[in-house]
């Protein structure tokens, strides 16, 4: 059985790694050894004060974390465009499949599952789609004088790639506690439609990517004398969006508008 | 010539306490009497705004103690000046801190 001394000494070097965590990596090294060495003399000094010590460490590293943003990375996972969004679905897809075949129990939880899964299964997504109808309005803007094909295959390619995620990623818990599954894929099918839909959203109609620059339009306390909400533009100049602050008025509906080709010197340099 | 930068009275008490001799973070805790949580990033601020510098030990003294090396802080002259500006908002605050020497006695 480990000694109390040596229980403690460990929970306190846990704590100050775990905060090392937050810390960006080019200036973990650094600051893990300046905690640690200090917290081996404190608990040479006075032990008592030791624990408190390394409880300081998670104030340290947000402050690290706040003013030491890290510099570069070397791969920037993005959903941005409608292209790069695809890429880091099929990613996730593709790694969740990979562990959930990589994972016996899981394939056991799957072959367990599939008998009545074929029957119940469609009456979960769609019940899961009917919950998410219910949290939040299934409006969605169109492009304005052309064709939406586009729009509605890239939500459907959304919605298929995720739900592999949520199935793979419900074996393996499933794997480790049976009971859950079905209720952890209906609540992972709702969180990844709700997802989606948000997502399709804060898009432009016209290219699909985010919209961005997002600026904050009237004061909350003075809704009965102004519309507020946040307006988020199109960084390729196709339009703005606007999202009402107030999710109980008659106006509570976002609304796009479309910029023509007026607007567009503003946005030549993107 | 910059205006010296207007330190709060945690960040005076800090730069007084590495000004009389405490370089290094848990004497700073104990003289200043602050948490290791408000210590550190104060610590990190006025490193970062050029008031104070740190240096590790030399790996060879900590051997000889058997220890790790620590991190120790010294002021700069911009910390100095400021700190002697700091001073004049707050007179009583050199008389707060100690030097270690009259602590031990």
């Amino acid at each position: 059985m480990l000694q109390p001394r040596l229980c403690n000494t460990l929970l306190q070097r846990t704590t100050i790694q775990a905060a090392s965590l937050l810390v960006p990596q080019c200036h973990r090294a650094d600051w893990l050894a300046e905690w640690l060495a200090e917290l081996r003399h404190i608990q040479q000094q006075c032990p008592a004060k030791a624990f408190a010590f390394s409880l300081g460490a998670f104030q340290d590293s947000f402050w690290m974390l706040r003013n030491h943003p890290p510099s570069s990375r070397a791969i920037t996972l993005s959903t941005t465009s409608p292209g790069s969004c695809i890429l880091m679905l099929t990613l996730l897809a593709v790694l969740s499949a990979t562990a959930s075949l990589l994972n016996p129990a899981a394939q056991m939880a799957a072959r367990l599952l599939h008998s009545p899964f074929i029957l119940w299964h469609p009456f979960l997504v769609a019940l899961a789609l009917l919950l998410v109808s219910i949290s939040t309005p299934l409006h969605v803007m169109a492009p304005p004088h052309r064709s939406s094909v586009w729009l509605w295959t890239f939500f459907a390619l959304k919605i298929a790639l995720l739900a592999v995620p949520v199935y793979c990623g419900t074996l393996i818990a499933g794997s480790l506690f049976p009971p859950i599954t079905p209720h952890a894929l209906l609540i992972g099918y709702v969180l990844g439609f709700r997802w989606a839909l948000d997502d399709h959203r804060r898009r432009c109609p016209i290219c699909l990517r985010l919209l961005s620059n997002p600026v904050t339009i009237g004061t909350p306390s003075q809704t009965l004398l102004d519309w507020y909400g946040t307006e988020f533009i199109c960084i390729l100049g196709h339009g703005a969006l606007y999202v009402s602050g107030d999710q109980l008025s008659f106006d509570s509906e976002q609304r796009w508008q479309h910029l023509d080709h007026t607007w567009k010197e503003l946005f030549q340099r993107h | 010539m910059a205006a010296a930068p207007k330190l709060t009275h945690t960040a005076t008490m800090i730069l007084q306490a590495i000004d009389a001799g405490y370089k290094y973070g848990f004497s700073i805790m104990e003289v200043t009497g602050l948490p290791s949580g408000t210590v550190y990033p104060a610590m990190r601020r006025l490193e970062r705004d050029d008031l104070i510098r740190s240096k590790w030990e030399a790996q060879k003294i900590a051997d000889l103690d058997q220890r790790p090396p620590r991190k120790y802080y010294r002021l700069t002259p911009t910390g100095k000046t400021t700190l002697a500006a700091a001073q004049q908002r707050y007179p009583l605050m050199a008389g707060l801190i100690p030097s270690p020497e009259d602590a031990s006695k």
